[in-house]
């Protein structure tokens, strides 16, 4: 679905992505997670063509963002850190208006406001004024503007920041209702603890570039620690091999997610030992996703591969 | 109807508000025609309106088309809609004016009434179709200048719309300065201006100036419109906007050298 490669962005005297290449999976939630200004935003920029990469690129459904970007606005849509509304506006007036500034036709445009008002839970506020709405309703808002012409990728930036713990639960109920009818979201956020309730996969972003060079799958895999008595220098590698997706890697001792169940944990656990590795461990791993968030972001950061 | 328009409509033209002109303007013109002979006619009070919110009102609306819609956070959603360049620049040049297009265009048949009595029905279209240009003119130029600012990223969104409005009133002023000063012309009895060698009618020629001048400016404001829309811009027209300055510039020079 998105297809970055090699992408540096650069403000004046400073870089903030080094050569970062990620591959976005097609109808999946994934969160993009990482200190304040390690990138996170300028990523999400970069995807939504609302910026120019000094090198790489970003393709979204095959189309560049350098050469298509009005193409790929057609296909995406992007809910800001802070974003704005018309708050004179009625919610309907705002919904028309976002549907028509997408180029919906003009007698299409009050269904598809009220499909969208429909979706995020405003059916029955549409004469109230935006700058009437709670945060929690104006965050349901913003991303109904940003979903009213059915886009097939949706990119959010923090859009938890500021919710109480009811308005987050239904955001997050919201998020996997817009994946489960098809659509392919990105998720800038900084909750971890709610990461894992809604995303399939999680990428770090640290100091500009993907933490582990890749993202991690949360959900539809297992999570396993492996440690070697005897340590193995190839061990990554052939990890790797067997379809395994690396967290964190050494020569004595790997985290890895693998997709599957029983079967597959087995069929890696026999793969390890026919090759010779001497395993003194290997178990599901128990710590919380803020504890591997941590030792991603304290470790030397990678970047370059891809998922 | 252009969706950019639509929203200005329904944000700037509220029925209060325009109620709220026309009943100021009522008052106004009221006073006018009640006032002693000598202190203040209706036409004079029209012309100093019209004034008030094409020019000095409706730049500061124009400028905050572009420049209001940053600081609200609201510019990123419209970049990345299918509103394509041409209907953005008309949508904000005239949405976010309507306002200022309604109290302006109530004060235009008082101003043109005397005109259209004392030198007829010519002269008084050829003024009201300068007024008009003056507005939209000064109005561009502010829209223009803010989507050339913004690329600075101040973050300072009232000096920034302080100086956009500066620069459309400044047009208009240079424009009219010149424009008023036919009259005393045409009492020293020069009703032509010279330019590359040929005689123009004063009046015909500041008008075909303005509307060229304004072509100009709208095209400034599509082609920077386009830039922030993410449309690639070649260099020519800039460079035929220069030749045709240098042009215009040098035909009043080549007449000098003439005489």
């Amino acid at each position: 679905m998105i297809q970055i490669r090699d992408l540096v962005f650069e403000y004046p005297g400073h870089r903030a992505l080094h050569s970062v290449s990620l591959t976005i999976a097609q109808g999946a939630i994934t969160a993009l997670v990482g200190p304040n200004g390690a990138g996170k935003t300028t990523l999400l920029r970069c995807m939504a063509a609302l910026e120019t990469p000094y090198a790489g690129s970003v393709t979204i459904d095959g189309l560049d963002t350098r050469e298509a970007p009005r193409a790929i606005h057609a296909r995406l849509g992007y809910l800001p850190d802070f974003f704005g509304l018309y708050d004179a506006l009625s919610v309907r007036r705002c919904l028309h208006y976002a549907a028509r500034a997408h180029g919906i036709a003009p007698n299409q445009a009050a269904g598809a406001a009220e499909a969208a008002a429909a979706k995020v839970g405003l059916a029955d506020r549409m004469e109230q004024a935006a700058g009437a709405l709670s945060r929690g309703l104006r965050q349901r808002l913003a991303i109904a503007q940003a979903i009213v012409h059915a886009p097939a990728v949706l990119l959010l930036d923090e859009p938890a920041a500021g919710l109480d713990p009811q308005a987050r639960r239904d955001l997050s109920q919201l998020l996997l209702s817009l994946r489960d009818g098809g659509m392919s979201l990105v998720v800038s956020s900084h909750i971890l603890a709610e990461l894992e309730d809604y995303s399939d996969r999680m990428v770090i972003v640290n100091h500009g570039r993907i933490a582990g060079g890749q993202s991690i799958a949360l959900k539809g895999s297992a999570r396993l620690r492996i440690e070697l008595a005897a340590p193995r220098g190839e061990l990554k590698d052939f990890l790797v091999a067997q379809g395994a997706q690396i967290v964190e890697a050494s020569a004595d001792q790997a985290l890895v997610t693998i997709s599957g169940g029983q079967s597959e944990r087995a069929a890696l656990l026999a793969a390890l030992v026919r090759h010779d590795f001497a395993v003194s461990g290997f178990a599901e791993d128990a710590r919380a996703l803020e504890d591997v968030y941590f030792a991603q972001v304290k470790a030397p950061a990678g970047g370059g591969d891809q998922t | 109807m252009n969706p950019e328009l639509q929203r200005n409509l329904w944000l700037e033209a509220s029925p209060f508000r325009l109620a709220l002109i026309a009943g100021l303007l009522l008052l106004v013109f009221t006073a006018t025609s009640v006032a002693p002979i000598g202190m203040a006619t209706s036409a004079g009070a029209g012309l100093a309106l019209y004034w008030f919110f094409a020019v000095l009102w409706g730049t500061r609306s124009a400028a905050l088309s572009v420049v209001a819609e940053i600081r609200e956070r609201t510019w990123d959603g419209q970049k990345l809609s299918s509103i394509g360049p041409w209907e953005m620049m008309w949508g904000k040049l005239f949405g976010a004016t309507a306002a200022n297009w309604f109290g302006a265009l109530l004060c235009l048949p008082l101003i043109l009434a005397p005109a259209w009595r004392e030198q007829g029905a010519f002269a008084a279209i050829t003024f009201g179709v300068i007024l008009l240009a003056l507005g939209v003119f000064a109005q561009a130029v502010a829209l223009l200048s803010s989507l050339v600012l913004i690329r600075r990223n101040t973050g300072n969104w009232r000096l920034d719309t302080f100086l956009c409005q500066v620069a459309g009133i400044a047009a208009a002023f240079a424009y009219y300065s010149l424009w008023s000063s036919i009259a005393t012309f045409a009492r020293s009895g020069t009703e032509t201006v010279a330019w590359w060698g040929h005689d123009f009618n004063l009046t015909r020629f500041h008008l075909v100036s303005l509307l060229l001048f304004l072509g100009w400016a709208l095209l400034g404001c599509w082609r920077a419109m386009r830039a922030e829309l993410r449309f690639a811009n070649g260099p020519f027209v800039w460079l035929a906007y220069l030749a045709y300055a240098a042009i215009y510039s040098a035909g009043f020079e080549s007449s000098v050298g003439c005489k």
